[in-house]
C-alpha cells in the first residue's frame, strides 16, 4: 500500500503493519498471517525465504495458455546490491541483511584466500557495473533493477530492462554454447520443475561482480535460479551460486521480486552509451576489474 | 469442369494467398517473432557506394538514392563524412538510434504479445519496446531518447511504428547522414514469406531535409542451427583497448 | 510562455523523499560525504543524459572569479518522471544548488536539492540512495 510520508494516514499505515507482523508471528520465527504477503518480510531475506517456500506449496497462480505459471509483468527488486552479506547503513547505503540464505550464517563460503581477495576487489577496483559493463547473474535479475519486464512465451522468457539491458532464456532443450563463447549475463537455459521456473546459467565471463562490495567468482561459475510465484505480486526468486574455483560449496541467495505497483506500462531506455562521464572519474582513484583470471592469476 | 479441347493448366495463385505462409498469433496478426538480421553494407553508407579499404561496396537503401539535404546540411553531411572516424557516435560506441540499429551487422530478435512488441538487438544489448495499446509518446519537452519512443499498430500484415522523441545525437550511417531532434521515422514491417519481412523506413525531418525519403531492404530470418543472440558490448571492448 | 509553464512543472513536483536510484554506481566511489557543498551560480549548460544528467553552473569563488561547475543529476528519465522538462533549468537563470563534491578534487558535485535565488526549493535532482530499491 501506498505510504502517505506526511500524512496522518501514513502513520496509521505504518501502525497498521506493524500490528499484522507482530499478530502473524508464529512457532517458527516470523511468519505472516496467510492473507498477507511473504513480501512484508523482504528486509530479512532468510526469513521471506522460509515464508516463501511454505507459501509457495499451497499457492495456486494463474497460469499462461500452455499451462505453466503466468509470470508476465513489470517487476522490480527489494533489496540492493551493496553487499549480498549482512551490512550496516552507511551514507546513502541502506543497512540490509545477508541475502545468503545457504549456508545458515549468512556468509559466502569462499576458500580462505579468497576472502582477502574480495577485500582487494572493492578497494583496487571500481565496480564493473559503475562502469556501464552488464552485471552478470544473479544479480542482474535478483537484487539490481527496479523494473524489468518480464516476457514469457513456451520458447522463450525474456527479462527486459531499460537500464541494464536483456536477459533472454532459451525454454527449447538445446545445449549452452561453446565454452569459448563468454558473455557478461551468461547463457540461459530454462525449464519448468512444477511451478517453478528453473534457470540454468553458464557462460559467464568471470568479468562482473556480484555486489558493490566485490564479492566475485571465476569465470566457470554455474548458477542455478528459480523463480516462483507465491502470491498475485510476489516472486521468489533463488539463485544457487556453484564454484569450486572460488568457494568451499554451492551456495544460496534469495529475495522477493514484487510487481510494480502502477499500471504504467512504460520502459524507458536509460542505458550507459550517450557519453557518459563518470568513468573517468571512478577511473582516477581505482583500478578496471581486468576479470577473475587476471585479478586472481589463476 | 473440363471442356473437351481446352487447354488443362493450373491457375498461379494471386500474389496474396502466398503469405498464407506466414505465420499468425492468435490474434489473426503476422507473427514477427524469431531472429532476424539485415544483409546489405548500409551500416556504412546508406547510399550506392564503391569500396574502399574496409568498407565493401553496396548498393544503397535509399528509394531514389537521394537524400534531400536542405543547402546547409548537405555542407553538414560532407563535413560530418571528412570526420567521421571521430564525429560518428556510433565509433565512440554510443546508441546508434533508430533506423541505423536495424541494419547494423548484428542480429536482433522479436518478441510478440498483445500490447507490445519487443526488439532486443545483439549490438550493445539495446531494446526497444513497441507499444501497440494506442498509448501516446510521451511529451518531447519532457523527454528525448536515442533510440527514440515507438508506438506501433497494424495495418493488414504490416507493423507500421512511429518513432519520435529522437535526440539530435545519432547519425544514420558512418558517411555522416545526420538529423536533428525533430526526426520522425515511420517504420514498416511486412512478412513478405516465413523467412523474410520487408523492412521499409520514412524519414521526416522539416529542419535538415526539404521532404520526407525512404528507405527498404528486406530483413533475413538467421537459419542457422540452434543460433541465438550473443553479447556485442562496445563499449568494454572499446574501454579495454585503451 | 513555454519557459513558465516548465517552470511550473517543476516547482509542482517537489520531491521529498529521496527518489529511487539507477543504481548505477556507489555515491562514495566518486564523491565525498564530508565536502558538502552549496554552490550559487548561473546556469550555462544542462545536458540530459543516462545514467546522469549534468547542469553546468557559473560560480563566483571567493576571489570573484567565475568557475564554472558540473553538478550531476539523476538519469534523464528519472527526471522526466518528476515532471521535470528537458530545457529545465533555462540557460541564464540563477539557481542555488546543495551536493557533495567529487574525490578527485575538480569542480564537480553530485547534486542534491535545486533552488531559485531566492532559495525557495525548485526540485531534487538527486539520483537518490545509492542503489536503494524503490519498494
Amino acid at each position: 500500500m501506498r505510504m502517505q510520508k506526511s500524512s496522518s494516514s501514513g502513520a496509521f499505515c505504518v501502525a497498521l503493519v506493524s500490528v499484522m507482523l507482530l499478530a502473524g508471528a508464529g512457532a517458527f520465527g516470523q511468519s505472516v498471517s496467510p492473507e498477507k504477503s511473504c513480501a512484508e518480510l523482504r528486509a530479512d531475506p532468510d526469513q521471506f525465504h522460509k515464508c516463501a517456500i511454505a507459501r509457495a506449496a499451497t499457492f495456486s497462480p494463474r497460469r499462461t495458455s500452455d499451462g505453466h505459471p503466468d509470470l508476465r509483468g513489470f517487476w522490480g527488486r527489494t533489496l540492493n546490491s551493496y553487499d549480498l552479506e549482512d551490512h550496516p547503513a552507511s551514507f546513502m547505503i541502506r543497512a540490509q541483511k545477508s541475502m545468503v540464505v545457504d549456508p545458515a550464517d549468512g556468509k559466502i563460503p569462499y576458500q580462505a584466500w579468497a576472502i582477502p581477495q574480495r577485500n582487494k576487489n572493492a578497494a583496487t577496483y571500481v565496480d564493473p557495473n559503475s562502469l556501464c559493463r552488464l552485471s552478470g547473474v544473479p544479480r542482474t535479475t535478483g537484487y539490481m533493477s527496479d523494473r524489468i519486464l518480464l516476457h514469457q512465451s513456451p520458447d522463450y522468457v525474456a527479462f527486459l530492462s531499460g537500464d541494464h539491458g536483456y536477459r533472454i532464456v532459451s525454454m527449447k532443450d538445446v545445449p549452452h554454447v561453446g565454452q569459448d563463447i563468454r558473455l557478461w549475463n551468461g547463457d540461459a537455459r530454462g525449464r519448468w520443475d512444477g511451478n517453478t521456473l528453473v534457470i540454468d546459467v553458464a557462460n559467464q565471463n568471470g568479468k562482473t561482480w556480484f555486489d558493490i562490495a566485490g564479492n566475485f567468482a571465476s569465470e566457470s561459475v554455474h548458477v542455478t535460479e528459480r523463480l516462483t510465484l507465491i502470491d498475485a505480486n510476489t516472486i521468489h526468486y533463488q539463485a544457487t551460486i556453484d564454484d569450486p574455483k572460488v568457494f568451499t560449496r554451492p551456495w544460496t541467495i534469495a529475495a522477493a521480486l514484487v510487481r510494480n505497483a502502477s499500471d504504467d506500462k512504460e520502459l524507458w531506455l536509460e542505458e550507459c552509451y550517450e557519453g557518459e562521464q563518470s568513468s573517468k572519474r571512478l577511473l582516477s582513484t581505482h583500478g578496471r576489474y581486468p576479470g577473475y583470471s587476471i585479478a586472481v592469476g589463476r | 469442369m473440363l471442356v473437351a479441347g481446352a487447354p488443362a493448366y493450373a491457375l498461379v495463385p494471386p500474389v496474396s494467398a502466398q503469405t498464407s505462409t506466414v505465420a499468425r498469433t492468435s490474434d489473426g496478426h503476422p507473427n514477427l517473432e524469431g531472429i532476424w538480421q539485415a544483409v546489405n553494407t548500409a551500416a556504412w553508407d546508406v547510399q550506392d557506394h564503391s569500396g574502399k579499404f574496409g568498407v565493401p561496396a553496396g548498393q544503397g537503401i535509399v528509394e531514389g538514392n537521394e537524400i534531400p539535404y536542405q543547402p546547409w546540411a548537405l555542407a553538414q553531411k560532407k563535413t560530418n563524412y571528412e570526420k567521421r572516424a571521430s564525429l560518428d557516435p556510433e565509433a565512440k560506441c554510443q546508441m546508434p538510434g533508430v533506423p541505423r540499429i536495424t541494419y547494423l551487422p548484428y542480429p536482433f530478435q522479436i518478441f510478440q504479445s498483445g500490447e507490445y512488441i519487443a526488439i532486443v538487438y545483439e549490438y550493445i544489448h539495446i531494446n526497444r519496446i513497441i507499444h501497440l495499446d494506442g498509448s501516446a509518446h510521451p511529451d518531447p519537452e519532457l523527454i528525448e531518447f536515442w533510440m527514440g519512443d515507438s508506438r506501433g499498430h497494424w495495418e493488414g500484415n504490416t507493423l507500421v511504428v512511429d518513432v519520435t522523441n529522437f535526440t539530435d545525437k545519432t547519425w544514420f550511417d558512418r558517411a555522416g547522414n545526420f538529423h536533428s531532434a525533430n526526426l520522425h521515422v515511420i517504420e514498416r514491417y511486412t512478412p513478405t514469406g516465413p523467412d523474410h519481412l520487408q523492412y521499409e523506413a520514412t524519414i521526416e525531418d522539416p529542419k535538415v531535409f526539404t521532404r520526407p525519403w525512404k528507405i527498404s531492404f528486406p530483413l533475413y530470418r538467421r537459419q542457422d542451427k540452434n543460433v541465438q543472440l550473443l553479447e556485442y558490448e562496445c563499449y568494454a571492448y572499446a574501454e579495454e583497448q585503451q | 510562455m513555454r519557459v513558465h509553464s516548465l517552470v511550473l512543472i517543476a516547482m509542482t513536483s517537489l520531491v521529498t523523499a529521496a527518489a529511487p536510484a539507477i543504481a548505477h554506481h556507489s555515491f562514495a566511489a566518486e564523491f565525498d560525504a564530508n565536502q558538502p557543498v552549496t554552490l550559487r551560480g548561473v546556469v550555462t549548460k544542462v545536458e540530459r543524459v543516462n545514467p546522469h544528467g549534468w547542469i553546468y553552473l557559473d560560480v563566483k569563488d571567493s576571489t570573484g572569479k567565475i568557475v564554472n561547475w558540473a553538478i550531476e543529476t539523476a538519469a534523464s528519465s528519472q527526471l522526466a518522471k518528476r515532471g521535470i522538462g528537458k530545457n529545465f533549468p533555462p540557460i541564464g537563470m540563477e539557481i542555488i544548488v546543495t551536493g557533495f563534491r567529487a574525490r578527485d578534487g575538480s569542480t564537480t558535485a553530485n547534486g542534491a536539492t535545486l533552488k531559485n535565488s531566492e532559495g525557495k526549493d525548485l526540485f531534487s535532482v538527486a539520483s537518490g540512495d545509492a542503489d536503494a530499491p524503490r519498494r
